[in-house]
């Protein structure tokens, strides 16, 4: 039996119960959640951002409720968010952006990782997903697209061994929904990364994460 | 009476949870100054010095030189134009207490403010829980490069501050009235003691530490809706401001 990366005993987000969920490596668990708010409290729980109860949420055969913040920090840094509008700082500029976990978690990784985006943005379809010249811009200039693109990067450049995305494709149009989820597709394929936990609004699983990567899996 | 009793251990205990937040905030983050040698944090350290310290330099020129040559000629005018009174006057009044005071104020207006609004919006836009979900301290990232800039700016600005209100301040008294420059300005570094010069650079240093703590921990604290940011920025001018005349009444009731 695989070891469990991340387990659940369940979890009540006020309104919202969800079932005990267990998540093992190269595999992809999903918590739908009936609305935007309600996934944004179980991501929060899940991440250790607000204390879970015992058992709710365990990484690494570590409950988060039994941790200190410092402990819960060093277990955030094997994992990387993947969350709506790409989780950017308003005053750092899309290339910052990217790069400012890697920066605090692992100077020495800066320069290859550098020479990682700079290769990934030269290539197709990143070059016309999101232009070099874009990395410049403030994510109030940049556009929702840019900033989930810029989201997906940054979770590449980490090496997480786990990835947790939430309400991910929240106010993206059809077209650039699309784009997202070739982004993800992308990122499955080239990402370390050997599980992921999918934490979403029911109304966005069936066109984007559903059919195409939860369907994928199987 | 009672009544009485209770409101002043209502306050205190007010005062006591302030007071404890802030001092927690501060030695936590004199455990990441090491953090500030190196990037992201040491370019944040750059960026707030620039905002704090250089943005600042020509208006406080302006406010130096005015306030430097005001307070010399209402000080030799009201002492009889006895230039040595004017200038010890004029050493502990304005160099020793009003210059830092001043400096302190300025920068609680320019950057405390700044710092309070901008923390508070990083907070109701989520910003303070995706550094946290990335794996990044925020009172690391965010606050210790603030405090430390603000810190050393107010000490090199104070500085900055008093050799300008001197040398300019004794300049425009020499160009608008009976005024021996050079012999003012050999009076007065006479009168300068180290004690005095230690003295002032601990209350910069302090008076820095106060403004990045109090307006930090406003900022990081701010409450949800309308009124989060506003509320911050307006608790941590009037906490810093109290705090800093207070520690002023401090420093003279013990060094005199």
């Amino acid at each position: 039996m695989k070891t469990p990366l991340f387990k659940s005993s369940g979890l009540d987000c006020g309104e919202h119960r969800y079932p005990a969920l267990q998540l093992t490596a190269g595999g992809m668990a999903g918590w739908r959640t009936t609305d935007h708010a309600a996934s944004v409290v179980l991501f929060d729980l899940v991440m250790g951002l607000r204390r879970p109860p015992p058992g709710a949420a365990v990484w690494f055969d570590q409950d988060l409720a039994g941790l200190n913040a410092e402990e819960i920090l060093g277990l955030l840094r094997r994992l990387a968010p993947l969350t709506s509008g790409g989780g950017l700082i308003g005053n750092l500029n899309i290339g910052d952006n990217v790069m400012l976990p890697l920066t605090e978690r692992d100077p020495s990784a800066v320069e290859q990782a550098t020479a990682e985006l700079e290769e990934v943005l030269d290539r197709d379809p990143w070059k016309y997903w999101l232009p070099g010249g874009h990395l410049t811009r403030l994510p109030f200039q940049a556009t929702h697209l840019e900033r989930c693109l810029a989201g997906v990067l940054r979770a590449y450049l980490l090496k997480p061994e786990a990835i947790v995305s939430c309400h991910f494709f929240h106010l993206l149009e059809a077209e650039a929904r699309q784009t997202a989820t070739s982004a993800v597709l992308w990122l499955r394929e080239v990402s370390p990364a050997s599980a992921w936990l999918i934490l979403t609004a029911e109304s966005q699983l069936p066109e984007a994460w559903g059919a195409n990567i939860l369907e994928a899996k199987r | 009476m009672r009544a009485f009793f209770q409101q002043a251990g209502r306050f205190l205990a007010w005062l006591l949870a302030y007071g404890a937040a802030y001092v927690g905030l501060f030695i936590e983050t004199l455990g990441h100054a090491p953090r500030l040698l190196r990037e992201p944090a040491r370019r944040l350290l750059l960026k707030q010095v620039y905002f704090t310290g250089i943005e600042t330099l020509p208006l406080l020129t302006v406010v130096a030189l005015v306030t430097g040559y005001a307070s010399t000629s209402a000080l030799h005018r009201v002492l009889l134009q006895d230039m040595g009174l004017t200038l010890d006057v004029f050493r502990a009044l304005v160099i020793r207490e009003a210059s830092i005071l001043l400096v302190a104020f300025y920068v609680l207006a320019r950057s405390g403010s700044a710092i309070a609004s901008e923390l508070a919006n990083m907070r109701q836009n989520g910003e303070l829980a995706t550094l946290y979900s990335l794996g990044i301290d925020p009172s690391a990232y965010l606050v210790a490069p603030r405090i430390a800039a603000l810190v050393l700016c107010v000490a090199a600005l104070s500085v900055y501050f008093q050799v300008t209100a001197v040398f300019g301040g004794f300049a425009l008294m020499s160009i608008f009235s009976d005024w021996d420059y050079l012999l003012a300005i050999a009076k007065f570094n006479d009168g300068l003691e180290a004690g005095t010069i230690v003295l002032i650079v601990a209350k910069t240093l302090v008076f820095g530490g106060i403004i990045g703590t109090v307006c930090c921990q406003q900022g990081l604290a701010a409450v949800p809706g309308p009124l989060g940011i506003p509320g911050a920025t307006r608790t941590a001018m009037i906490h810093s401001f109290t705090a800093i005349v207070l520690g002023e009444g401090m420093f003279v009731a013990l060094f005199g």
